[in-house]
């Protein structure tokens, strides 16, 4: 399996991740607390973008419904902490609602595939919305709902960090396991699939869990860091589609597309958001068009894109030889 | 006191318009799908747009509803044709990246005509508060608008069902979405078809939301509730049937009318997702069979 001097790189690779993560473990104590605040919700969208793309671009199930999760863990992590319940077990009951959610409706979303699977999930985050909206006894309807006040930033910046290293780390080992091997022949096709032996509702079963678990997490983070939630801020259908276009910007099912969607596409966002009034989505609308037209595979497939990186690694390749 | 059998009698007229409404919109939408393989996200923000161009021309020129119709059908006739050219570059794609392409295109589309027409004419909603005296139907006073509503309703779907049995683009469009490459061999421009369908659906958008806002209102980014709507038509009726587009649209449109008067109006929206997961649970395939 491994080539000569693989090790040598993996070293590599390992030790400037290390370096990366202790800049970042050290960088809130150096700079304002307004871009510890973007840094955090990078975090954040990548948390979710890399959770859809296990199950959207690995297993070929374009799950538009991903940031129902987020919503339910926040409002979960909100109701119960309004409660009064100690925040570890808040975090945990977040999880566990979401996980529940996902096994509860994954049953009958997996029954149909393609297009149809498509809007039907997406239809789901409006039906959660909707629910959010109407039972007002237990979620205070469109009002929303007040935590208790307090300055999290940096534990909420250190938690996403953490989450994040951790979301990482799991699709590498998803991605390069057997369990991997069967998402991706799920996506090729998955009636051949199924013939050769893979327990394909399992899989799908499987991943889809795994791909509802951190986000709820980071909703109740996300939640714990705002102070106060209503129904558009965690279900609302632009929130709710934006982790996803950056996925399909970067490029689904890869290892690395996702992060690099999520950043360019978040660097434009702050750039537009601070500097225009109106037309903030229709930028957002027309950037998915062009991709959606000149490189449905995202920016890390395009072949202009990979030549590039072909020269730099090259590049690369030469100084450390 | 109002009899129940008065409230019963205003419901299910209000329930089969809205239907009838319903069922054109999402005839649109499979007809779409049917021909080029690909969902329109953009469908009920399609027939937001209309409406508030409906609604403008309304508020200016103060002309029959019926008039506007015939002024919005063309203009959405050219449209669709425009929003056709869209997906002409990724036709070749693999199945994946399609989705995937018209995914990013057609929601791409939605958050752009949103965030237009909102800059362009601000968060109120729109409608067109036309209306006929009521008329006497034995002790039962029935809105006469909501009856030519109807009336109209019938007369389209007739016209439209002669129109895709009878004519060469209607019999090229059901040969294209029964089969792409055997209509192809047989002749049939199936690029061409195609066009038309994106044209066809996109007409009766603008008659639909020329009727639905005689009964309802519409606002920007009230578009997507509308989009699933047809979506759960269209998998209630089966692609590309006019007769089950009729049946799920009326089972719809009477089902949100009883559950918004019983249960509060919030949750009519709540019914057609519903509804898509019952049947999504019980019959993938659909009522009919066929998909």
């Amino acid at each position: 399996m491994k080539k000569p001097g693989a090790t040598g790189k993996l070293y590599k690779l390992m030790f400037a991740m290390i370096v990366l993560i202790v800049v970042l473990l050290v960088f809130p104590y150096f700079v304002d607390p307004y871009i510890v605040s973007i840094l955090y919700l990078l975090f954040i969208f990548i948390v979710l973008a890399q959770t859809f793309d296990i199950v959207g671009g690995y297993m070929g199930y374009v799950n538009l419904g991903h940031y129902m999760f987020f919503g339910i863990g926040a409002y979960t992590f909100s109701i119960l902490i309004i409660g009064g319940t100690s925040i570890p077990l808040c975090f945990i009951a977040a999880i566990i609602a979401s996980v529940a959610f996902a096994v509860l409706i994954s049953y009958p979303i997996f029954r149909i595939r393609g297009d149809y699977f498509v809007v039907a999930t997406l239809a789901l985050v409006v039906l959660v919305e909707i629910l959010a909206y109407n039972l007002d006894w237990l979620t205070r309807g469109s009002y929303g709902l007040s935590l208790p006040p307090g300055y999290h930033l940096f534990s909420c910046y250190y938690m996403a960090l953490g989450l994040t290293l951790l979301v990482m780390i799991t699709k590498y080992k998803v991605v390069n396991s057997k369990f991997g091997l069967g998402l991706i022949s799920i996506r090729e096709d998955e009636q051949v699939a199924e013939v050769f032996g893979v327990h394909t509702f399992k899989y799908k079963f499987l991943a889809f869990i795994l791909s509802a678990s951190f986000p709820g997490m980071a909703g109740a983070l996300h939640a714990w860091y705002l102070s106060y939630i209503d129904p558009p801020t965690v279900f609302g259908l632009a929130v709710a589609l934006t982790p996803i276009a950056m996925t399909l910007f970067g490029g689904m099912g890869t290892m690395f597309g996702p992060v690099v969607g999520v950043c360019i596409l978040w660097i434009i966002e702050q750039a537009i958001w601070t500097q225009t009034e109106y037309l903030h989505f229709a930028m957002y609308g027309i950037i998915l068009i062009l991709v959606g037209i000149f490189m449905p595979g995202g920016v890390v497939k395009s072949k202009r894109v990979q030549a590039l990186w072909e020269k730099v690694k090259g590049r690369f390749g030469r100084f450390a030889a | 006191m109002l009899p129940s059998s008065f409230i019963f009698f205003q419901l299910l007229l209000g329930g089969l318009l809205l239907g009838g409404i319903y069922a054109l919109v999402a005839f649109g939408l499979s007809t779409i799908y049917g021909v080029a393989k690909l969902f329109n996200f953009a469908h009920g923000t399609f027939l937001v747009m209309a409406g508030i161009i409906a609604s403008y021309i309304y508020f200016s020129f103060e002309v029959n509803p019926f008039i506007i119709m015939l002024m919005v059908a063309p203009l959405f006739l050219v449209v669709g044709f425009i929003f056709f050219g869209f997906f002409k570059p990724i036709s070749g794609r693999s199945p994946l990246e399609f989705v995937v392409g018209t995914v990013l295109i057609t929601v791409g589309l939605m958050f752009v005509m949103d965030d237009v027409s909102l800059m362009l004419v601000g968060g109120r909603i729109w409608s067109i508060p036309y209306s006929l005296p009521s008329i006497p139907i034995g002790e039962l006073m029935v809105s006469s608008t909501r009856l030519w509503g109807l009336i109209a309703v019938v007369v389209i779907t007739i016209l439209l069902s002669l129109y895709i049995r009878r004519s060469y683009v209607g019999k090229a469009i059901r040969a294209a979405t029964q089969d792409r490459e055997a209509a192809m061999l047989t002749g049939v421009d199936v690029s061409k078809t195609t066009m038309f369908a994106f044209g066809i659906a996109m007409v009766l958008v603008a008659i639909g939301s020329v009727l639905y806002c005689m009964v309802l209102t519409v606002a920007p980014f009230g578009g997507f509730p509308m989009t699933v709507k047809c979506f759960t038509i269209v998998v209630l009726g089966g692609i590309g049937s006019i007769i089950g587009s009729l049946v799920g649209g009326i089972i719809l449109g009477t089902s949100e009318a009883f559950v918004g008067y019983y249960f509060g109006l919030p949750w009519s929206e709540a019914v057609s997702i519903i509804i898509l997961l019952i049947v999504l649970v019980i019959r993938p395939q659909g009522l009919f069979g066929f998909r």
